[in-house]
């Protein structure tokens, strides 16, 4: 197995195989969706609003094998519905800034009809809730990591025009969350995000410019939870308190514009 | 152009790309007054033109540390508010009874039945007393329960031989176990003006401030919030002005460190004399003071 292994990956990085180099620059138009609960079902806050960002990317395809390494950057400010600490009605604004870093591992078994992926993930999530007349400003950044498979295949193809699926199931892993309470002298704890998943499908739309360019739209819908932290116990000078993270549902829905250019055009020229 | 070339502009791009978007997160510490045991001036404050501004300063940092959980946003869950009585019922329990034991002795075998070792510290005499318990995990019995405490307590009475008079508890990075399903860090001052009556008890706040001296607020009632102002009413401690009554009114926190941006303080002595100090946007101050028999302003 491991001869097998070593094997392909000398195959793959040799010479002799004709490999394609590809960067991708991409712009999204992103409606975020986040809910809180809590443990009797209630809802416990909610934001809405759009968190338009960019990405890059670099692609490297050999033969049936291809590898992508990804970054992202989106924020923006959504509205956040909910209640104060102490049960009052409160409606203010959140700053999102998402961070993604992804490397995916892609393998063509028969044809490009059918692409079958893994990827790992890393994310990080800064929430800033802005001060209102009846709350004070609080920041939370998450992290987590995501390990998951798919598959893209091609669901309508004419002369430079096609159409892509992309069905995703992922795992997260490793998730904390950092909750800044310094300002009200409880420092900053750490809790441990409960299991999350995620499910993640996109549909897109791809003309080919030239030879070794392309232009792609498309429309991404990714569905995350986490549930239930930890609880931890926080001191001040006046007051002990325990906390924890409610359980969560995240979801995005992307409109992206896509450009791909083959980087070995630069070679032959 | 070479490929090779290409693909180290791509990964510095990537990196670059990285790097930046990785930011955040502002690096304030965590609160350094843990611990902290107020050992100043409680008798009542000479307000006078020397006094004024000092008092009004410190007590304008004096609210920020009174300020509570209740004006966060929901976005984590406050699962309970843990009720530490229990532990100073024990405390005040275990002091009392040792209260008459030589200095240095080990108490473990009365105070700790459920295990562990305790040792007291009690300066023999009378008025005002300063006994220091440590205990190392003890397990103690409060009723139907039992908890484990680690740490060092100062209890301070006022009075030993007067059972009206004050005493106060000072927990200083103390664990406390069994209360709660996790270990509870204690760091703070429960102060009492009856020994006799724990309905006298308050929580107060012993905090370092700008000027490097330690000062205490106790007694507090604050609500508002950083951005809109504090409104409220508490009792501050001087370190060595001695102490007065405050009211606020709108303090608001942000471009001034921990002093305040706007608002105002308006402080009494019970010897009759007070002041008022107005905090303004550009960090500077303004104020009266009324010393009983001479008034001024600074």
């Amino acid at each position: 197995m491991r001869l097998y292994i070593f094997t392909s990956l000398l195959f793959l990085f040799s010479p002799c195989v004709i490999a394609n180099n590809y960067l991708h620059i991409s712009a999204n138009l992103t409606n975020f969706d986040y809910q809180e609960y809590l443990s009797n079902g209630e809802n416990f806050n909610k934001e809405t609003g759009s968190i338009n960002g960019l990405s890059a990317g670099y692609s490297y395809i050999a033969n049936n094998v291809g590898f992508n390494l990804k970054a992202a950057y989106n924020a923006g400010n959504v509205d956040y519905l909910g209640k104060t600490q102490a049960g009052v009605e409160l409606n203010t604004t959140t700053k999102e800034h998402f961070t993604e870093i992804g490397a995916e591992l892609i393998w063509y078994p028969v044809s490009f009809n059918l692409g079958l992926y893994a990827k790992f993930q890393w994310f990080e999530w800064q929430r800033n809730i802005l001060p209102s007349s009846q709350s004070i400003a609080l920041n939370e950044v998450y992290k987590w990591q995501n390990f998951g498979v798919g598959f893209v295949m091609p669901i309508f193809q004419y002369n430079k025009h096609e159409i892509e699926l992309q069905l995703g199931l992922s795992h997260s892993t490793n998730g904390h969350l950092e909750v800044n309470l310094s300002d009200i002298g409880f420092g900053k704890p750490k809790l441990d995000l409960g299991e999350g998943s995620e499910i993640s499908t996109s549909l897109t739309y791809h003309l080919k410019l030239t030879n070794d360019t392309r232009l792609s739209i498309g429309l991404t819908h990714r569905q995350w939870e986490f549930s239930q932290s930890n609880s931890k116990v926080v001191s001040s000078n006046t007051n002990s308190i325990i906390i924890r993270e409610p359980r969560s549902k995240t979801k995005t829905t992307s409109l992206f514009i896509s450009y791909r250019f083959n980087l070995n055009l630069f070679s032959k020229t | 152009m070479n490929i090779s070339i290409i693909k180290f502009y791509l990964a510095f791009f990537i990196t670059c790309l990285l790097s930046a978007c990785g930011g955040g997160g502002s690096g304030s510490g965590d609160n350094s007054s843990a611990g902290v045991t107020f050992t100043g001036n409680t008798s009542p404050a000479e307000i006078n033109e020397t006094t004024a501004k000092d008092i009004g300063e410190t007590s304008g940092e004096a609210i920020l540390q009174a300020s509570t959980t209740s004006s966060l946003p929901g976005a984590f869950e406050t699962v309970e508010q843990i009720d530490l009585m229990p532990i100073h019922l024990s405390v005040i329990e275990t002091s009392k009874s040792l209260e008459l034991l030589p200095s240095g002795i080990d108490v473990s075998a009365q105070v700790c039945t459920g295990g562990g070792s305790a040792n007291v510290s009690s300066p023999s005499g009378t008025g005002k007393v300063v006994q220091t318990i440590t205990y190392n995990n003890c397990t103690l019995s409060s009723g139907l329960s039992n908890f484990t405490i680690d740490g060092t307590v100062i209890v301070i009475y006022e009075n030993i031989s007067n059972p009206n008079a004050g005493f106060s508890l000072s927990y200083q990075n103390v664990t406390v176990s069994g209360i709660t399903d996790q270990v509870v860090t204690i760091n703070y001052t429960f102060t009492c003006t009856n020994l006799s009556d724990t309905s006298s008890c308050v929580t107060s706040s012993v905090f370092k401030g700008s000027d490097g001296n330690t000062h205490k607020i106790s007694n507090f009632e604050i609500s508002g919030t950083s951005s809109f102002g504090y409104n409220g009413t508490a009792s501050f401690s001087h370190y060595s002005i001695g102490t007065v009554s405050v009211s606020a009114t709108n303090l608001t926190y942000g471009s001034c460190s921990g002093s305040p941006d706007g608002g105002s303080i308006s402080f009494t002595s019970s010897n009759g004399s007070s002041g008022t100090i107005t905090f303004n946007s550009n960090c500077t101050v303004s104020g009266t003071w009324n010393s009983g028999t001479v008034s001024g302003s600074f």
